[in-house]
């Protein structure tokens, strides 16, 4: 193991570990000081994701936080946090940072070692604020470092020390860091590859007046083209629920209004071939029985049925199936563990929450309005970190 | 209208409007044949939902270059695959699989020979092939190399290689081709890269040593690798030159996936589409057509295509269309220039990204 192969990009990489119970005073202070410190920073007012995170982190957002999770008192947190962050979606790293030390954790969160300047700028900001609020705390129970894929030794070491660890990245990056062992009590939780869909419903979508419609689409654009696609949380596949004739005038509105956002979008040339071969393989294999194309901003490809696993309907850079259903159980059929998120128009969340839990589907971890989907929370993928991550001590009787 | 019609009319002599007519028949045609016998082509059509009929060549729809790669289109029976042939592609990605039946097959090598005894002139003429001869040793599995070469190879009436098994130049049988031909015009035959790696990198060592004076060469196979080492067409041609007099040499654009239909590069450095083919650049934003001068990416049509559905196949290269028959060197037909591959995008999102 070699000190020259891992930049430490704040804190240590000899974290102390002193557990505290989840939303301390102490923490939560910390984090509002970061919030404001960041919001009033010329050079990260130019990320919206830089800024969406220090909202977030606002301590008026953590106590509405803290005060729906109800008991915490007993809870405690585990120890040593080790974070593997994604590579693609920069300001994730900070999230997951701060369910850490939220939960009342240490940490040392491995970021990408691709370079993004949102990660220069958060830590930046958080070193100064350390040091200007002296809360030194954070630095010594804490490390944000970078080292390549290929220095396994770093990930090997902090999964040996670490309490807890959590993957994000997808299939192949938990393989990769399951190979190193943790110490017989601690866990982890695995962010792999996940699948998403929406149901709309095609009255609703036709009482929109002219200007929600566009609000909707560019929400339908924010899930998706935002990141090509490629979230596990941006949705593939559309279902429409309602009556033939306002499903059919509704999907001309909607997709329409897609097409007038996506026209933003960075459509470059590889990714124009890659949806085209896409789609065209899709047909092939006698998939779809109709593709509606506006320009090539947007591929909307009908489904012959609904087959029996939804999540292998995958679209990419603006091409999306749909189909047209007569009740939402007819969807749920069709639900696999793969399945993340269900973003929803017109349709209560609740409702189809409701009917997840009676009837026994294995995926869904979360319903959200359409726009609403890449919106980062501490209950991620089925799993509620704020429990996960801390300790429950029992007593009495 | 049959294939064997294109064989009657000089590759570069007709004009826009004659040559557009005979290829709309043929590609209304090819479509149908395709439709009929290749059931995944024809369930594309359908998704499309593209018409039976063509107004102009603009019209016939075009599948992507990599959907060889991801399926096995053919539109023969199994028993009437003659050979089937792939593209070169590096370890580990996936290879287009092109089938092809006698018919086929045939039609590539004359179409081949017609579109570069334009250029060589009639009569076939001694071969240097600047690569190793195990490149052809597997017959079963056609590689792009092997294929060009092999199909080249028809057009010589001796054939020598300049490479041994271990892709080193070996001199003695180049200076003996030489000696065996002296004084009469013979062909050279390669691939951009492994002319310049395996055959100029080694005459370089050695100026002057042979005289090539008298050769014709053609290369195809791309820039790619040369960019990469930053070599342009010009310092390519300029450097052959120096090393060993090589002076009539022309460049071509074609792909496994239209063999026999290349575009060759004329004297005054443009690409060629001859009567057998055509080509078409595209906007991306909605594939519209290019006009001449305006940077797009590459379509090519190709009247051979019977046993598979490749006769109108949207490629990854970019390119410009230069202009329709009033190229200075006086052949008839579209020419254009190759610009190279797309770029790979930058992708974000969240699927398997440890970096």
């Amino acid at each position: 193991m070699n000190n020259a192969d891992i930049k430490v990009l704040f804190g240590t990489t000899a974290p102390q570990v002193y557990p505290q119970q989840p939303f301390a005073d102490v923490t939560v202070d910390f984090f509002d000081a970061w919030s404001k410190a960041i919001r009033q920073d010329k050079q990260a007012k130019l990320y919206p994701d830089i800024i969406a995170f220090a909202f977030w982190i606002r301590k008026a957002n953590l106590e509405k936080m803290k005060g729906k999770n109800g008991i915490l008192h007993t809870r405690i947190g585990r120890g040593m946090v080790f974070h593997i962050a994604p590579s693609n979606v920069a300001i994730n790293f900070a999230y997951t940072f701060a369910f850490g030390l939220l939960t009342g954790n240490a940490n040392i969160v491995r970021v990408s070692s691709k370079h993004f300047l949102q990660t220069e700028i958060v830590c930046r900001i958080l070193k100064e604020v350390v040091v200007r609020d002296s809360f030194h705390w954070v630095e010594e129970r804490n490390g944000i470092v970078q080292y390549g894929r290929k220095q396994e030794e770093w990930s090997q070491k902090f999964s040996g020390i670490c309490n807890m660890r959590i993957i994000w990245g997808g299939d192949r990056t938990v393989q990769e860091i399951r190979k190193y062992p943790l110490m017989p009590r601690s866990n982890e939780i695995t962010f792999a590859d996940r699948y998403s869909f929406a149901i709309l419903s095609a009255e609703a979508v036709l009482d929109l007046p002219a200007q929600e419609k566009r609000r909707l689409a560019e929400g339908f654009y924010n899930d998706t083209y935002l990141m090509d696609q490629n979230a596990c949380s941006s949705p593939h596949l559309v279902c429409w629920l309602g009556q033939e004739t306002a499903v059919q005038k509704a999907k001309d509105l909607f997709w329409e209004a897609v097409y007038e956002v996506s026209k933003k979008y960075d459509l470059a040339n590889m990714k124009v071939s890659e949806k085209y071969t896409l789609v065209c393989e899709y047909a092939a294999k006698s998939k779809v029985s109709a593709i509606k194309n506006y320009e090539n901003y947007l591929y909307v490809a009908e489904l012959k049925d609904l087959p029996k696993d939804i999540s292998d309907m995958r679209g990419k850079y603006g091409l999306f199936f749909e189909y047209a259903i007569h009740g939402i159980p007819e969807v749920l059929k069709r639900v696999t563990a793969k399945v993340q998120t269900c973003a929803v128009f017109g349709i209560r969340e609740g409702e189809v929450a409701e009917m997840l839990l009676e009837y026994p589907a294995q995926g869904i971890d979360r319903i959200v309005p359409i726009g609403r989907t890449l919106d980062m929370d501490i209950v991620w993928d089925g799993h509620d970190l704020i429990r996960e991550l801390s300790r429950c001590i029992s007593y009495g009787k | 209208m049959a294939f064997a019609d294109f064989l009657e009319v000089s590759p570069y002599i007709l004009g826009k409007e004659q040559k557009q007519r005979m290829l709309l028949n043929r590609f209304q045609e090819l479509t149908e044949i395709h439709r009929k016998n290749c059931e995944e082509y024809s369930k594309i059509l359908t998704a499309w939902n593209i018409l039976d009929s063509f107004s102009s060549i603009y019209e016939v729809p075009f599948l992507p270059v990599r959907l060889f790669k991801e399926l096995e289109l053919k539109s023969i029976k199994d028993e009437e695959i003659f050979k089937t042939m792939t593209s070169s592609g590096t370890t580990g990605q996936a290879v287009s699989k092109i089938y092809l039946d006698r018919a086929t097959s045939v039609n590539q090598q004359k179409a081949l020979v017609k579109i570069v005894s334009a250029f060589t002139g009639k009569g076939r003429l001694p071969m240097l092939i600047i690569d190793s001869p195990s490149v052809v040793k597997d017959r079963a599995m056609f590689s792009a190399r092997g294929a060009g070469i092999l199909g080249f190879s028809i057009l010589a009436s001796d054939r020598k290689y300049a490479l041994d098994e271990n892709m080193q130049l070996d001199l003695d049988r180049v200076k003996e081709f030489l000696e065996k031909h002296k004084g009469k015009r013979f062909l050279l035959f390669g691939f951009t890269f492994m002319i310049w790696q395996y055959f100029y990198k080694e005459l370089r060592k050695i100026p002057k040593c042979i005289d090539l004076s008298g050769g014709i060469l053609i290369h195809g196979g791309g820039w790619k690798k040369l960019t990469n080492e930053a070599v342009e067409p010009q310092e390519f041609k300029g450097c052959l030159k120096e090393v060993c007099g090589l002076e009539d040499i022309h460049d071509y654009y074609g792909m496994v996936e239209q063999t026999g239909a290349i575009y060759m590069q004329c004297e005054c450095g443009h690409l060629h589409a001859s009567i057998f083919s055509d080509v078409i650049v595209r906007n991306m934003k909605d594939f519209s057509t290019c006009s001449v001068g305006e940077p797009g990416v590459i379509q090519v049509l190709s009247t051979i295509p019977e046993s598979y559905p490749g006769h109108s196949i949207l490629t990854e290269d970019e390119g410009i269309l230069l202009g329709e028959d009033d190229c200075p060197c006086g052949r008839k037909g579209k020419y254009f220039k190759v610009l190279g591959r797309i770029k790979n995008a930058e992708v974000r999102g969240c699927s398997d990204t440890y970096e």
